[in-house]
């Protein structure tokens, strides 16, 4: 039935064009590379220097949290515009079928966004291996690896998800959930210099793990020890799951709106 | 003055109430919205609940469906309180609309029915039975960003009707329509007893809307009940006002008042007596004759019941009315 409510919506467009965006950013960075420049000869597999290093890199650090804002406001936002609440409440439903079923949708829309970073990075690769085969971008398109970089970090989003909406929906003002996003988004960014010397700074490590918008990033990190990556992993589903089931419980105890 | 319970039920003859409320109040903050309700709404019946904007309508259906909670009070339906165990059991029974319809305007109205029809489990065939019942099978399909406002609230109307209610709850279905509109409305609403069975709770600040749909009423103002019972025994509260006109009001007043009368003196030669029935004013006028006054003029003035309406609405209660005498309590 949430989905039924998407019709009409900007939520799947969203979904397609913001992945899609950070993909015709990273391409147009690429096609302008300095000739003489390749993909991190280092690195076993040229295409993971372009998922790790470019696409994901932007997108868990730019393009994700105000994405996941944008998706769980919406949702919101469709009950809070002619308070459908209050018609939903006085249904005899249980009424933890409101509100679940919103971060549900909300990470399969996530789950959209990865399927268009892993089809769009498939096709930004195509396009430079024609364009600038200097970069030195190995030919065949990896799909495995491609997929299985563009949803790693995606259990660790739960967190995010379950804090986001539950802002969305506790304040009918579409600005308090936006801003969270994009504040967020921007301590994540400063948090990104610690992040850099994660072997030297005990505190980077710390201050990662505890910050929800950033564990995703932690899962993608290349600097990150696996360690981490499986800490930022648990983090972001246990952390998810409590959230969600908290914040519920303290939606639906209140009176309808 | 409420009729007692009593009262009611020998009135109306009512054996079982679709709804009942026994002291129900809440607050906002220092506000009390709600003082000590107590209702009572027979089965199988359009019941009125009346009262000015403000009054508390809209605060006591939200704590009936259980989106308020009420500080204190109890509510029964079909002779049961609710409880969390059979609280989706009864809900199941009731369709309701509260204030505006709540409805996802990017969306179609068969849409939006579907959406509900999902929530609850029901048969698909239910949409079109409330679509139909509502008359809005034409206009199914199209946006309801596109509709009028009529037809928005007999959507409203539709999705209440959607999983086939005993009980209907509507917070003034008729508000803002246009009077082409509000009479298809009052079509539906008289049918839902007869034609279905279906008890109808409706709110409404507009008396002459309640007079035409209900055969009970219950009228709140400033959180109280002020009145419940049928239409006719609200009638017998209309006591009659009888404009004098003497020689002497002064002494008019004074004889009146001896007697047992209310006299208010409005003017130069007139005066305002409160009387109950014919034979009353017959004695006044006696009395007056018979104290040496010239009686210039005598005239009744009965008040209409919207009068009525606001009179008990305005922070008056009634007193018992009967023969002479009795003030209005202030």
């Amino acid at each position: 039935m949430e989905v039924l409510k998407l019709r009409r919506t900007l939520a799947l467009w969203a979904s397609l064009l913001v992945p899609g965006a950070v993909i015709v950013m990273t391409t147009a960075m690429n096609l302008s590379r300095a000739p003489g420049t390749r993909f991190d000869p280092d690195q076993p597999n040229s295409w993971d220097s372009l998922m790790l290093d470019l696409v994901l890199f932007l997108w868990c650090l730019v393009g994700l949290a105000p994405f996941i804002a944008l998706e769980t406001a919406l949702l919101a936002g469709l009950e809070h515009r002619e308070n459908t609440w209050k018609h939903l409440y006085a249904l005899p439903i249980r009424r933890w079928t409101i509100y679940m079923p919103k971060i549900l949708v909300a990470f399969a829309l996530v789950c959209v966004s990865s399927l268009v970073l892993a089809v769009g990075t498939a096709l930004e690769g195509e396009v430079l291996i024609s364009i600038r085969p200097d970069l030195g971008l190995a030919p065949h398109i990896p799909w495995g690896l491609i997929l299985l970089r563009s949803f790693s970090f995606v259990p660790a989003v739960l967190l995010v998800l379950a804090l986001q909406t539950w802002v969305a929906i506790r304040w009918r003002s579409f600005t308090v959930a936006i801003g969270l996003g994009i504040g967020a988004t921007v301590i994540g960014i400063m948090l990104l210099r610690s992040l850099k010397n994660i072997e030297s700074t005990p505190y980077g490590p710390v201050l990662a793990s505890l910050f929800p918008w950033s564990l995703p990033y932690v899962v993608i990190a290349r600097q990150a020890t696996s360690e981490l990556r499986d800490t930022a992993l648990i983090a972001g589903v246990v952390g998810g799951l409590l959230v969600a089931v908290l914040g519920c419980w303290e939606v639906v105890r209140r009176d309808a709106p | 003055m409420t009729l007692t319970l009593k009262t009611w039920t020998e009135a109306a003859e009512v054996s079982e109430f679709a709804i009942e409320t026994v002291g129900l109040t809440r607050h906002f903050g220092d506000v009390l919205a709600v003082e000590n309700l107590s209702l009572h709404v027979p089965r199988s019946s359009v019941y009125g609940f009346l009262g000015p904007n403000g009054a508390g309508k809209t605060t006591t259906i939200r704590m009936l469906l259980g989106l308020t909670r009420p500080d204190r009070g109890g509510i029964r339906f079909f002779d049961q309180s609710i409880t969390p165990a059979n609280r989706r059991a009864i809900l199941g029974r009731i369709g309701a609309m509260v204030e505006t319809p709540s409805l996802y305007a990017h969306l179609t109205g068969y849409e939006n029915l579907q959406i509900t029809q999902g929530l609850l489990g029901l048969h698909r065939s239910k949409i079109e039975r409330a679509l139909l019942i509502v008359r809005l099978e034409q206009d199914a399909h199209r946006l309801v960003s596109a509709y009028s406002h009529g037809m928005r609230q007999r959507l409203g109307l539709a999705l209440a009707l959607l999983a086939e209610p005993e009980l209907l709850i509507l917070d003034e279905p008729t508000n803002g329509l246009d009077p082409a509109g509000i009479q298809e409305m009052r079509e539906l609403i008289l049918g839902f007893p007869s034609e279905h069975g279906i008890t109808v709770f409706l709110s409404s600040h507009l008396l002459a809307e309640i007079e035409q749909l209900a055969s009970g009423i219950g009228i709140i103002g400033r959180g109280q009940l002020l009145f419940e019972g049928t239409l006719e025994a609200l009638q017998r509260y209309r006591r009659a006002r009888v404009v004098v006109r003497v020689d002497r009001p002064a002494l008019a007043c004074d004889v009146l008042r001896e007697g047992g009368w209310t006299a208010v003196p409005t003017d130069a030669s007139g005066l305002t007596v409160y009387v109950s029935e014919a034979a009353d004013i017959a004695h006044a006028a006696t009395a007056l004759v018979s104290a040496g006054l010239q009686l210039y003029q005598l005239q009744t003035v009965r008040p209409s019941l919207e009068d009525l309406f606001l009179e008990l609405t305005r922070d008056v209660h009634l007193g018992a009315g009967s023969g002479q005498g009795s003030g209005v309590s202030r």
